[in-house]
């Protein structure tokens, strides 16, 4: 009796297991067989195809009226944000068949990065574009990325009801005079500007000269980072805020009754929320410096030479005064509040000239490889 | 010749005894979570292998990973999962006491909360809990200030009760499945015998011991690897949580992908003695009390006014716990500011919603994006039931050999795998040269964003299966035989109709958890074909916040429609016998 109960039972699981675990297969093959690419049947399209890695907010916004105007080229984009994409490239990369073309996100350490780590194409600036100073600024000497806007990150955004009474100060070093817990800042290992601010911070304190391109010594480095930490320490001890995100820290200085009197974030965030009427009360002040922050497009090494030259047309169009009206244009109270890095287009209308906000430029190819270790050093002694 | 000639039958009879189903089944497996899950391990001794560092072979990640905040993560995860855990189990064998075995007000009612909230992921519920309790949210604006509670709120405290609330329903329809399945004719027979209700509770609760180690393993597992809490709350406050440190080492720039390898393997490895215990405990005893002769059971009758006491009491608590966030959230939807309430007031506003379906240009339409997450939601949820009760069988069988055994740790490790460790190993894995350019590119596809969903979806939904699965009887499948019934015959006659209730509601939570599914979904999309979890995330993250709640709180409406539909349609669609079976104790 009980054999047979074996049987059977073993019967049973054995026939479920052979009818649903073919059917699996066959659905897997059937699904995949739809949408996959298969590699031996391939072939060869007449438009060059692009795939284009972005975290900005107008970028669909561009890459609509880019591939509008042209028949040759397409291309297609993946919009995430800045940390999962700069994660799905570097899984590509360790797979051995990176498949992405093009990265635009905001800041140059990442670009630098690439650079340094090889999976970038240099000299990718096309001919004839008219940069203005800052954008010139931003460029580097081997064009492996190039600057398409610029945004500053380390102004003073604050609430002018909650801080009514409370004296502003105008220098950084003057934060550690705010009322206790009344600043907020963000979190670098989450928030993509956050970290040039810091490395701004640091390079400021030692005297560095503001410059994207000239380089520093190992003292001269070490010396700005212990400063840096020892400010950040002291604002800690000021009951210093921090949230992951410009959303949550916006969202603390925005409610009534606010959490946060005043923070030093992306300013453009602050623009924004104050051009949508979300934040009636708010308002943006720079102190004797902030930190620039480029949006960047690098383009990968292992592109084909015709991809090559299609990103080039692509960046090329991004830095036309059609492309920098584009960008305004599709995110006129988001990421299209930045300033122009060519000659001939004007900022939105609310945002100050560029020498109000006392740009200081870091040298991304000296503070990129800093950030992870500059990061947990903040995580475990800021937050934690 | 002869010998060749001889060895045909020979081959013939060895071919015939190997179990081909089974090897099928693993071969599945491995393509969808063993194999790009262990080349993403890998590279916390093998760095070199993953072109991610110099060494073949270093020990140094493994080093990092336990020092610093890292370290506590891991300890920190460790406890607060324990905690959760046996909470989650407690509360939910109460409630399904309750529900089942007494005669509690609004049992229905109480089902469908539990449906509510296990649809609702943790980063959900974590925003609503801010849009609640934040100073300036909606409790701020009737009168409450809930500034000490906030700061509480931001720590340990705030995580356990979210994942506890989270796990919840889980573990409540595990263990009601096993109590409505279980007549009374045990509790009688404890009670003839003597017993009080100590005594028989303690008879009557081992029968159900597969749902409640079930339900323990589950939401130990389902905790350790929950991203969205860790993510939201974690990240504010002094209380890092091990699934956060390994996203951070994941977003790094350079990604660390060595370190946070660690972190998964440790994850992984911690829900190991679970299942050992829950092995132990049923290994080679028998829980089939489902058959065909299973017979209504008696409930415990509460004294009127008890009884009015008991039901408003768990109801006002869940509501607390569960109601009050969504209600902020849906609240602050109808704002036009970030803040519930702002220094110039509420402005209730539907700007929101009318900006959903008329989006700026820098927001992808949600029509879109909800029609790629039904496509996907389909796809996946037909191909986890499936995929799930053939494992949940296998897990169930009471003489199993080893490879059940490997499959029962395999599974729950499988559930404590973050979804983002299961994106990056698949892009390892399907990404590789070798595999893209000379077999099949499969990368941003929605094939592999479908295998990747179903990988993440399926051993869970398996160990929920196995409860129920493990409770029916071999015998009504040996009558079906007897009758001369043939295989599909049997299965459709004496297993379906138990089951039928429970793989639908199986069908219907990987459907909306789809919906809601964000790692994967954020590393293998499909350029182009967002779905609507990124497309939320996205727009939370920037000025237009607002409008991403708003479309958090469309999409957890068509989540709702959609069970009503199902539900519905099972309800019209099925016999009226197929809803009484394994419902013995709703017969009333």
């Amino acid at each position: 009796m009980t054999n047979t109960t074996n049987q059977k039972g073993s019967f049973g699981f054995r026939s479920m297991t052979s009818a649903f675990g073919v059917s699996i297969i066959a659905a897997t093959i059937v699904v995949a067989s739809a949408g996959a690419v298969p590699v031996a049947h391939s072939t060869p399209k007449p438009v060059v195809q692009l795939k284009l890695y972005s975290a900005q907010g107008y970028d669909s916004y561009v890459v609509d009226a880019f591939n509008a105007s042209q028949s040759a080229i397409h291309v297609t984009l993946n919009d995430n944000s800045t940390g999962t994409l700069l994660t799905q490239i570097a899984a590509e990369q360790a797979s051995g068949n990176p498949v992405w073309n093009m990265m635009w996100a905001d800041g140059a350490t990442w670009a630098a990065q690439f650079d340094k780590a090889g999976w970038s194409h240099k000299n990718i600036l096309p001919a004839g574009v008219n940069f203005n100073a800052a954008g010139l600024q931003n460029l580097p000497s081997n064009k492996s990325f190039v600057p398409t806007g610029l945004t500053v990150t380390g102004g003073l955004c604050y609430d002018t009801a909650s801080t009514q009474g409370v004296t502003l100060p105008s220098t950084f070093a003057g934060l550690v005079n705010l009322p206790q817990g009344s600043l907020g800042m963000n979190n670098p290992s989450r928030s993509g500007p956050t970290f040039p601010l810091i490395a701004g911070q640091m390079a400021h304190l030692e005297g560095l000269v503001s410059s994207t391109t000239r380089s520093a010594n190992a003292a001269q480095i070490a010396a700005a980072i212990a400063k840096g930490k020892n400010f950040l320490l002291a604002l800690k001890a000021k009951g210093l805020q921090v949230h992951n995100t410009n959303g949550p820290t916006l969202g603390a200085l925005e409610s009534n009754p606010s959490t946060l009197s005043a923070a030093t974030i992306q300013t453009s965030a602050c623009y924004g929320d104050i051009a949508a009427g979300y934040w009636p009360t708010g308002a943006v002040k720079y102190l004797d410096y902030s930190v620039a922050l480029p949006s960047t497009i690098a383009v990968s090494k292992d592109v084909t030479p015709a991809q090559y030259a299609a990103a080039k047309t692509f960046v090329a169009y991004v830095l036309s005064v059609t492309g920098q009206h584009a960008m305004q244009d599709g995110d006129p109270q988001g990421d299209g509040l930045f300033w122009p890095v060519i000659n001939g287009v004007s900022p939105e209308a609310g945002l100050p000239s560029y020498s109000e906000t006392h740009a200081y430029a870091i040298n991304p190819y000296i503070w990129g490889p800093l950030q992870n270790d500059i990061d947990t050093w903040f995580t475990n002694n800021i937050i934690y | 010749m002869k010998d060749s000639v001889s060895l045909i039958p020979v081959l013939r009879k060895t071919l015939g005894r190997v179990r081909w189903s089974g090897i099928v089944l693993w071969v599945v497996l491995s393509l969808l979570v063993i194999v790009p899950v262990t080349i993403f391990l890998a590279a916390a001794i093998s760095p070199r292998l993953l072109r991610v560092g110099p060494q073949w072979f270093t020990l140094h990640s493994v080093y990092e990973a336990f020092t610093g905040y890292t370290g506590r993560g891991i300890i920190n995860s460790l406890w607060v999962s324990t905690t959760v855990a046996l909470l989650a189990t407690t509360s939910a064998t109460t409630l399904a006491w309750l529900v089942t075995r007494t005669n509690f007000y609004g049992g229905r009612f109480l089902g469908a909360m539990m449906w509510v909230l296990l649809l609702i992921p943790t980063w959900m519920m974590t925003v609503g809990w801010s849009n609640l309790i934040t100073p300036g949210e909606l409790a701020t604006a009737l009168g409450i200030n809930t500034t000490q509670i906030f700061h509480a709120f931001y720590g340990p405290g705030g995580i356990i009760l979210i994942l506890t609330t989270a796990a919840l329903p889980f573990c409540y329809f595990v263990v009601s499945a096993g109590l409505r399945g279980l007549g009374s004719e045990f509790e009688d027979a404890a009670r003839v015998h003597g017993a009080g209700a100590s005594r028989m509770l303690r008879t009557v609760l081992p029968i159900v011991a597969p749902a409640l180690l079930s339900a323990f393993a589950i939401a130990f597992a389902e905790s350790i690897s929950d991203f969205g809490v860790a993510f939201t709350l974690g990240a504010n406050t002094h209380f890092p949580m091990a699934t956060f440190t390994l996203y951070n080492a994941i977003t790094e720039n350079p990604a660390n992908f060595s370190v946070a390898a660690v972190i998964a393997g440790v994850l992984i490895l911690c829900t190991v003695p679970p299942i050992l215990a829950q092995a132990r405990v049923t290994r080679g005893r028998s829980y089939a009390v489902l058959s065909a002769r299973t017979r209504s059971v008696r409930r415990y009758q509460f004294q009127p006014l008890t009884r009015v006491l008991v039901s408003v009491s768990t109801f006002a608590l869940l509501t607390l716990v569960a109601v009050m966030p969504m209600v902020a959230a849906v609240a602050t939807s109808f704002t036009r500011t970030i803040s519930f309430e702002t220094r110039t007031g509420i402005h209730w506003s539907t700007f929101s919603y009318r900006q959903i379906f008329h989006p700026p240009p820098s927001i992808t339409s949600l029509g879109n994006a909800l029609g790629i997450s039904n496509q996907l939601g389909v796809y996946v949820a037909t191909g986890t039931v499936i995929l799930g009760y053939v494992l949940a069988k296998r897990l169930a069988a009471t003489r199993g050999g080893w490879s059940q055994r490997i499959a029962d740790i395999f599974l729950l490790g499988s559930v404590a795998i973050p979804g983002v460790v299961l994106g990056v190993g698949y892009i390892l894995f399907y990404n590789q040269a070798i595999i893209a350019r000379h077999v099949v590119s499969l990368y941003q596809t929605m094939p592999l964003l479908i295998m990747g969903l179903i990988a993440a979806a399926a051993p869970g939904q398996a160990r929920l299966l196995m409860g129920p699965v493990a409770q029916i009887q071999a015998s009504m499948a040996e009558a079906a035989r007897v009758h001369g019934a043939k295989r599909f015959r049997t299965w459709r006659t004496a297993s379906l109709p138990v089951l039928s209730r429970t793989l639908t509601w199986a069908w219907v939570l990987t459907f909306t958890k789809t919906i809601a599914e964000l790692a994967v979904a954020q590393m293998l999309l499909v350029p182009g074909h967002e779905p609507v979890s990124v497309m939320i995330e996205t727009t939370l993250g920037t000025v237009f916040a607002p409008i991403g709640t708003a479309a958090t709180v469309l999409v957890l409406a068509e989540m709702l429609g959609v069970i009503v539909l199902v539900l519905g349609l099972y309800r019209v669609l099925t016999p009226k016998g197929w809803r009484r079976i394994g419902e013995v104790g709703s017969l009333r």
